[in-house]
């Protein structure tokens, strides 16, 4: 009896560490990641956007001052509607005006899109460096965009599917 | 029955600690490295000085520190003035103590640093890498020459410092490198106290990239026990 109790706790003690064995080594270590919150926690994306906020801040007061110069003018040329002279000059100042908000409109565009490539860039960079040290097979970015993050090179199947997608091609497969 | 349990049991177990095994691979360079060097990583071991300078280039000594974004590698190494002294130094024959603490004497008053940049791939000239123009090479010459010292700060605490010292070693493409030699003036900040040296890369448009000296980095280092190994010979 005792016998035929060891040797079930055994075989229970055998099933338990095989499926044990199995999850440690066949299932990848997947992490994910909360794109956004990473995002908007990362250093470098509150200090570029100080950075930007700055940068916008003088270029709006740029064309502010335009604007009011611009305001003045039309106050002047409503008292005086038949100066030739005020017209041209308002008319040359406006369109110039609305030339430079359409420029500082397509810089602060630019700027904003060179900053985000440049956080992205570095954050992408740390959550790579993270996934090799802490050997994780697959960091995944919840994002809604089933963004990679970082993928051990030994599930990299490039090869093989290279492989694969040319002999279906070729009509081999 | 019992033997048969106890070795599938054995199996089982053997087999579980590959997995381990296997991701201790991945750093097991670092720490045959990080062992090897453990015996000249306290700060009071007396090193002489050829593996002093080992010492200091040593990553694991974390005096040189490296940052990785995407293809481009950007590599900060600090040079206590003991090892400026022995790289002007280490072609002298006749190297004496008194020669050697004269020259180390020109290096006071001022933090070193090297300052590297290259690709990841490690090959051509670093500023032909993806050119767009011929035009773009003469501007990265002359950033790199002028105006990229504009874009090195040291900032302690809530003061910011532009190198004293700034020199561009032009390779051309002898090595997929290039190099720039830099000195903070250390009168205009505390070299023991802790400190973050930022780059605000316009070459290759990465962004900022920091590199942070905790306090008293910069002055836990061994002790120098010889100057030259075959002063020791003489004597």
């Amino acid at each position: 009896m005792l016998q035929k109790t060891i040797y079930a706790i055994g075989i229970a003690c055998f099933i338990v560490m095989s499926i044990w064995i199995y999850h440690t080594c066949f299932t990848p270590r997947v992490k994910y990641v909360d794109v956004p919150k990473i995002f908007n926690g990362f250093e470098m994306k509150k200090e570029f956007q100080e950075k930007y906020k700055k940068t916008e801040a003088i270029r709006k007061r740029v064309l502010d001052s335009l604007s009011f110069k611009l305001q003045i003018m039309a106050k002047q040329l409503k008292a005086n509607p038949k100066n030739e002279m005020l017209v041209s000059e308002f008319d040359f100042r406006r369109e110039d005006f609305f030339k430079r908000r359409d420029q500082i409109d397509q810089d602060n565009a630019a700027l904003s899109a060179q900053y985000d490539k440049q956080i992205l860039e570095q954050m992408s960079q740390y959550i790579m460096d993270y996934g090799k040290k802490n050997n994780c097979d697959l960091i995944l970015g919840a994002d809604g965009n089933g963004t990679l993050m970082y993928a051990n090179e030994k599930m990299n199947i490039s090869e093989e599917i290279i492989g694969y997608i040319n002999d279906k091609y070729k009509g081999i497969e | 029955m019992n033997k048969i349990i106890y070795i599938a049991l054995g199996f089982l177990i053997s087999a579980a600690a590959c997995r381990d095994a296997d991701d201790d691979d991945v750093f097991s360079s670092d720490e045959v490295n990080a062992v090897d060097h453990s015996a000249l990583s306290n700060t009071k071991t007396e090193l002489e000085l050829e593996q002093f300078a080992t010492w200091v280039s040593d990553k694991e000594n974390n005096l040189t520190k490296n940052k990785t974004i995407s293809d481009i590698n950007y590599q900060l190494a600090y040079l206590p003035k003991e090892y400026m002294a022995y790289t002007e130094l280490k072609q002298e024959k006749n190297l004496t103590q008194e020669r050697f603490e004269e020259v180390k004497k020109n290096y006071t008053g001022m933090t070193y640093f090297k300052f590297r940049i290259e690709t990841k791939s490690g090959s051509g000239e670093l500023l032909k890498y993806k050119l767009s123009s011929g035009q773009q090479y003469n501007e990265r010459i002359d950033y790199m020459s002028f105006r990229m010292q504009e874009d090195i700060i040291l900032v302690q605490g809530k003061d910011t410092l532009y190198p004293g010292m700034y020199h561009f070693e032009r390779i051309y493409d002898i090595a997929p490198f290039a190099t720039v030699m830099m000195a903070f003036d250390n009168k205009k900040f505390n070299p023991d106290g802790e400190f973050t040296i930022v780059f605000n890369d316009h070459l290759f448009h990465k962004g900022y990239i920091k590199y942070y000296y905790r306090t008293k980095q910069l002055i836990d280092l061994p002790n120098i026990s010889g100057v030259w190994p075959y002063i020791k010979e003489q004597n």
